[in-house]
């Protein structure tokens, strides 16, 4: 064996073990035996003798008997012992190089493992490995098949090895994107995880610091609006839920909560259509796996687009699924930019927990000024803007009162859940109608993909307000907005995340019924089925591919040959000469009076001299190329034997002039 | 064209099922990429190895003649009457060579030539309609064959190669010269009608073979030499009607070639006799190769029909491949006879 | 290039009628320094081609009529004792000549045959360890009845692959047969044809035969032409590589003659029957018009390089 069919075999063992680091799911003690691998490999390139039978067999059994305490007592965790032992097996091979059969099986250990590592990760860094992956193998078990025929260099195949590379991943991708996907599984359940943390019915007041900071990306929007104009990259107000009721310095939402006041709705031919408002904004989401059934948008729902059936939407927005979803979710929603209009009673807005004297006498204080609910609204928003600071980790003074009371009077300090709290509780003790919402507030935006990157630390929660007879939204929340500049790079490599996540893991019979549609467009104008005969569009569909190869076959052949020589190969066929015929025997199958035998002449002489002589002459071609076209014209339509009557082929010639 | 799945082939094509499957079942998307570029491999496997075998056109050439034992060049034409090169080709030619030939490259158009010495064990005739073009290019999944006709030359029939028997130095085998200095001698003498030569006087020449106008310009005495007109006779005698074991029986086939060959070189005329066919005398390689021809096929035991009648001048060489024989009577008349199973 | 062949072929073929391929192929042979062998029944013309050739070409001629006592010195010479001068002398043979005919060839003994071929092939004559160059340009023009004619003694394969071309002359048709009927020649005819190029032209020309382009895909043309006889199924003994080495001469000769400094396939195509024939040995049949013919087929199957 060579070395450099070792050394692929290494790289193929080494992309194999990469493909499951990046997923960050091992324990990192493994990298410890793992790395043994270069030893091992290193020894096989060199020649160094390999491990012995019995060794290799029992250290099997060892990695077999590590794996079982792995799954079931380290890790807890099948897949992730399954890894863990494929790595071990590696460094096992490693010593043990011997046969041609020896590489075949490390090449199949690796493909094993970039299947694990497909159900440990989702990330980029996959793809990346993934790409690797193909070219080493397609070049590990082209020499594989070299090594069988007893080729010692792989140097006269480069040419079709990268062209076949090339073709794999060509055809990776078409295979990719044409195998039929199913929407549920046929056996067992699926093992993707999810983000383990999200929206619950409930709030407590105090408890989400650890998502505040949480930079795991949520959710990519993409936003193009429909007539009314939109800034692309500020910052924009994703819906979740609202809440209603306080107590316990906890709140709930009522709707989801008791299921009350929320609507079904069934999916129709064009998706999902809650009213017939203008759509003012398209929204394009891909939602990671989240703890939570809610879909997150801007605005007032109008339609929805996507794989879900049915979806619930209540009263006052919140849209959600029937149930939570383990992969990532996908979906289009047109929304109006109207202010929803107040329906209903309103009483479950004005609940107040009770104690809550220092809190009304400070907004009245604050909206003294003013009799007007929006002048009052507003004043109160700016108020808690203006004096008080934003922090992520406010300590109480006094644990005697309420968290919200400690907000407002002691520490003076905390972050979006206190404010907006502060604010519906104010603005209800002034009789104004508040509502909690919760939400995310993307306000990183990548000009590359033009689109909004949601965090979890973009978690946010703002006020809703009843105000002439409009919910009006209200953040007193000041802007933290410590600019969020982030470097170009990583706004790219966001972005080719977000192609990835979107097109590759989140690939989806949607996506192959849009490509599907995208390819049938041009004959969707056109023809249509007369009633009452079967639809034959689908015939359409083979012609331009059939086209498409005839045509690249045809273009192929002809290019075969240099053009000196194909001028002269048209001539002969069209003549009847054989291919053994040479330039004057073909000349003297026509006989001297023939009214072509002048200009073939001359065609044969240049022929001969621009072929075969060293000597190359530009003026020569042209004129060589002239005879060529009128030796053509005169000879179509012509039978191909030379042994036409002369009568009928001057009659030919005379049609065509 | 035949294709099958290598050892390799069928586990992959296992593994693909099983990715296909599970893929298909946790709609997990990167298992999908997985199982795509699995089947992508499989699918260039095919179509590759198929186009790489499609019109491919072979003819042999075996410069001949060929002895057995001997080793000779084969030369292997390819033509690929494909607009795109083929690549990593093996031809097998059952019953010449066993690992068959390889060929890296066959570009479009042009005439790929490759040669290979080949060592032919047994004499016999060499019959090929085909030669089996095997390729597993690009990868090691399946096996493409297909019977191409070896158009010998460039005409479209079957290639027939004939192995002579295996030639012996016979002088090596058995210590002695097959014909005394005097038989060897005897081509050339200083009797007979027409000139051969003219050599300078040994003392012994008969004075009337002196020839006086060359003696006259060189000063020295010259004496001509005749070519004898009727050249001396050899006929080989092999009994191949008795014996039964196949070693001594080979043996005996091979003496007797080298015989002929021995003889036809230094210009005897020479005639063939065995049980199944008997030669009548002549001279020259043509004669030589017709002779070797039949020794070339020619099997045991199979009964005497006729022994033609010996004749007079000639030199009797009997080849016998062990003591049985049927031509006892020919024993006291042979110059020589040659046990085979003494070699 | 060479102007004076289309003289030469005139004059040549006034003499030689109905024989233009005689002709070109003996021009060719010429420039190509290669040898003639001509086979075919008496009286056709072979002498007269020879001698026309030297005549037109200002060339010395021999004639050596091969017999069956012919020794190697009446063709090479001899050192003869001058008791003037106390020493040897050189007698030159009749092989000291620019084109010599050596007529019937096969009948005399395969020891003066190949006397004369080994000269032939060396251009040189060596008596008695002297050295004696043979005049330029050289061409020995054999002839040698068919086989059918008893009494001879046919040339060995090895000694005739030396000879560059075998052609035969055959009958002229029945009108140009008629025509030289009637006209009633004699030899003093030729006798009175006047050069129309110097030897030294003739050199000139044999030098430009290096300077012939030779295309690759032309030169892969030929090689499989000759590889194409070895192992053909009529075809017992292929060509040679000495075979080849002329087969490309002569085309290299073909097209200087046809005005051109390249080869073309069809100059391959043209000489090879002439060349080849005589150089593979069929299984079974041995007339040199049967080689011809499977040369010319095996021509017919050869695809010539586009």
């Amino acid at each position: 064996m060579p070395p450099i069919y070792k050394l692929i075999t290494c790289l193929v063992a080494l992309v194999g073990d990469l493909s499951l680091i990046t997923t960050g799911e091992l324990n990192p003690l493994i990298y410890i035996p793992g790395s043994l691998m270069f030893v091992g490999y290193y020894r096989a390139i060199k020649g160094l003798p390999q491990a012995h039978r019995y060794l290799t067999g029992t250290l099997s059994t060892v990695v077999l008997l590590l794996f079982f305490f792995d799954a079931f007592y380290l890790s807890r965790d099948i897949i992730v012992g399954v890894s863990h032992m494929s790595i071990l097996f590696h460094t096992l091979k490693s010593f043990d190089i011997k046969d041609p059969w020896d590489p075949l099986q490390v090449f199949f250990m690796s493909l094993i493992q970039l299947l694990l590592a497909s159900e440990l990760t989702r990330s980029l860094a996959f793809g990346a490995v993934f790409l690797l992956f193909i070219v080493l193998i397609v070049f590990a078990i082209f020499y594989s098949h070299l090594m069988k025929e007893g080729v010692p260099t792989v140097r006269p195949f480069l040419r079709p090895l990268f062209s076949i590379m090339g073709i794999v991943v060509l055809l990776t991708a078409i295979f990719f994107v044409s195998t039929p996907r199913l929407r549920g599984s046929l056996i067992g359940v699926g093992l993707s995880r999810g983000i383990r943390s999200g929206f619950s019915e409930s709030i407590k007041l105090g408890g989400l610091e650890e998502v505040k900071l949480d930079p795991t990306v949520v959710m990519r929007v993409t936003v193009k609006p429909m007539g009314r104009p939109f800034i692309q990259g500020n910052p924009l107000y994703l819906r979740g839920s609202t809440f209603e009721l306080y107590r316990e310095d906890t709140w709930i939402d009522l709707d989801r909560a008791f299921q009350t006041s929320s609507r079904k709705y069934r999916a129709g031919p064009g998706g999902i259509v809650f009213s017939d408002a203008r759509r003012d904004l398209y929204q394009e989401v891909v939602l990671e796996p989240l703890d939570s059934e809610l879909l997150f948008y801007t605005g007032t729902p109008v339609m929805l687009q996507s794989e879900a059936g049915e979806v619930y939407l209540t009263e006052d927005g919140a849209l959600s699924l029937p149930r939570k979803r383990s992969k990532r979710f996908r979906y289009i929603i047109y929304t109006t930019t109207d202010p929803r209009p107040v329906k209903g009673p309103l009483m479950e807005y004005l609940q107040l927990p009770g104690g809550l004297r220092r809190v009304k006498a400070l907004a009245e204080e604050v909206a003294g000024g003013t009799s007007e609910p929006m002048q009052k609204a507003h004043s109160v928003e700016a108020y808690l803007r203006q004096n008080y600071t934003y922090s992520l980790n406010p300590s109480r003074v006094d644990r005697s009162v309420s968290p919200v009371e400690d907000f407002l009077f002691n520490t003076r300090r905390g972050y979006c859940e206190y404010y907006a709290t502060a604010m519906v509780l104010m603005l209800r003790t002034l009789g104004i109608p508040a509502r909690l919402v919760t939400g995310y507030l993307a306000v990183e935006y990548n000009q590359y993909g033009n689109y909004y990157i949601v965090r979890q630390r973009d978690a946010h929660t703002w006020v809703e307000a009843a105000v002439d007879g409009l919910w009006l939204t209200f953040d007193p929340t000041p802007s933290t907005a410590e600019e969020i500049s982030r470097s170009d790079l990583l706004l790219f490599l966001d972005f080719l995340k977000m192609k990835w996540q979107r097109y590759v893991v989140g690939f989806s019979s949607y996506d192959q019924r849009r490509i599907a549609g995208l390819l049938a467009r041009p004959i969707r104008f056109g023809f249509k089925a007369p009633a009452g005969r079967p639809d034959l569009r689908w015939v359409v569909y083979p012609v331009p591919v059939l086209f498409t190869a005839v045509l690249l076959i045809y273009l192929m052949r002809r290019h075969r040959l240099p053009p000196v020589s194909r001028f002269f190969f048209e001539i002969r066929r069209s003549l009847g000469g054989e291919p053994s015929i040479t330039g004057t025997e073909l000349l003297q199958q026509l006989p001297p009076s023939h009214p072509l035998f002048g200009e073939l002449r001359e065609f044969v002489l240049l022929y001969h001299r621009l072929r075969f002589s060293p000597r190359r002459d530009e003026d020569l071609f042209r004129r060589y190329e002239a005879l060529y076209r009128s030796l053509r014209k005169a000879l179509r339509g012509r039978s191909p034997s030379p042994e036409v009557p002369e009568e009928r082929y001057t009659r030919n010639q005379g049609q065509q002039v | 064209m035949r294709i099958e799945p290598t050892r390799e082939g069928k586990r992959f094509l296992l593994a693909l099922l099983v990715v296909g499957f599970t893929s298909l079942n946790t709609g997990n998307n990167l298992m999908y990429l997985t199982f795509s570029m699995m089947a992508a491999l499989f699918v260039i496997s095919l179509v590759a190895g198929f186009l790489n075998l499609k019109s491919l056109q072979t003819a042999l050439q075996v410069d001949e003649p060929i002895f057995a034992g001997q080793s000779k060049e084969i030369l292997l034409s390819v033509k690929n009457r494909k607009w795109f090169t083929s690549y990593s080709i093996r031809f097998l030619l059952e019953g010449i060579t066993r690992e068959g030939l390889y060929i890296a490259k066959v570009p479009p158009g042009n005439v790929t030539r490759i040669n290979q010495r080949v060592l032919f064990q047994k004499r016999g005739v060499y019959e090929m309609r085909y030669a089996i073009v095997q390729t597993s290019f690009p990868f090691i999944f399946f096996r493409f064959r297909q019977k191409a006709p070896l158009s010998a030359g460039t005409r479209g029939t079957t290639l027939r190669v004939v192995v002579y028997p295996r030639l012996l130095d016979i002088e090596r085998v058995f210590g002695t010269a097959i014909l005394t200095e005097e038989q060897r001698g005897r081509l050339l003498q200083t009797e007979g009608e027409e000139v051969h030569s003219l050599r300078q006087y040994r003392p012994g020449d008969h004075w009337r073979a002196i020839h006086w106008k060359s003696t006259a310009k060189r000063g020295d005495l010259m004496v001509k030499e005749f070519v004898v007109d009727e050249p001396e006779r050899v006929t080989v005698v092999l009994d191949n009607s008795l014996c039964k074991e196949e070693e001594a029986f080979e043996k005996a086939v091979s003496l007797s070639a080298s015989l002929l060959y021995e003889a036809v070189q230094r210009g005897y005329s020479v005639r063939l006799i065995t049980s199944s066919k008997a030669f009548p005398f002549g001279s020259g390689m043509e004669h030589l190769w017709r002779m070797l021809d039949c020794l070339a096929v020619l099997r045991s035991p199979r009964p005497f029909e006729a022994v033609p009648p010996m004749e007079e001048r000639e030199i009797l060489f009997l080849v016998l491949p062990d003591e049985k024989t049927f031509l006892g009577h020919l024993i006291p008349r042979a110059e020589r006879v040659f046990y085979a199973s003494d070699i | 290039m060479i102007d004076w062949i289309k003289e030469v072929r005139k004059t040549l073929s006034s003499v030689l009628r109905g024989k233009k391929d005689v002709i070109e192929l003996a021009l060719v042979c010429l420039i190509a320094r290669g040898h003639l062998l001509i086979e075919d029944i008496p009286g056709v013309g072979k002498t007269t081609l020879a001698l026309a050739l030297a005549r037109v070409t200002d060339c010395t001629f021999q004639r050596i009529q091969f017999t069956s006592d012919l020794l190697p010195s009446d063709i090479l010479g001899v050192h003869i004792y001058n008791p003037e001068t106390r020493e040897f002398e050189f007698k030159e043979g009749p092989v000291f000549a620019n084109i010599v005919l050596a007529d019937e060839i096969n009948r005399t003994n395969p020891k003066t045959q190949s006397a004369l071929l080994e000269a032939m092939n060396e251009r040189k004559v060596s008596i008695d360890r002297e050295v004696y160059q043979l005049p330029e340009p050289f061409m020995v023009i054999a002839t040698q009845n068919p086989m059918e004619y008893h009494g001879t003694f046919p040339l060995p394969e090895s000694q005739l692959d030396r000879f560059m071309l075998h052609l035969r002359i055959g009958y002229p048709s029945y009108q140009e047969e008629k025509a030289v009927v009637l006209e009633m020649r004699d030899f003093d005819h030729l006798m009175r044809l006047t050069p129309v190029v110097t030897r030294d032209q003739i050199l000139e020309a044999q030098q430009l035969l290096r300077d012939v382009h030779v295309e690759d895909s032309v030169a892969d043309y030929l090689m499989g032409i000759v590889v194409a006889t070895r192992g053909h199924p009529e075809i017992r003994l292929g060509v040679s590589t000495r075979g080849a080495q002329h087969l490309l001469r002569a085309a290299k000769a073909h097209a200087l003659i046809q005005g051109r400094d390249f080869l073309l396939p069809e100059d391959v195509k043209r000489v090879a029957p002439w060349v080849l024939a005589h150089r593979v040995l069929l299984k079974g049949r041995t007339f040199i018009r049967d080689a011809e013919e499977v040369i010319v087929n095996l021509l017919k199957e050869t695809e010539v390089p586009l």
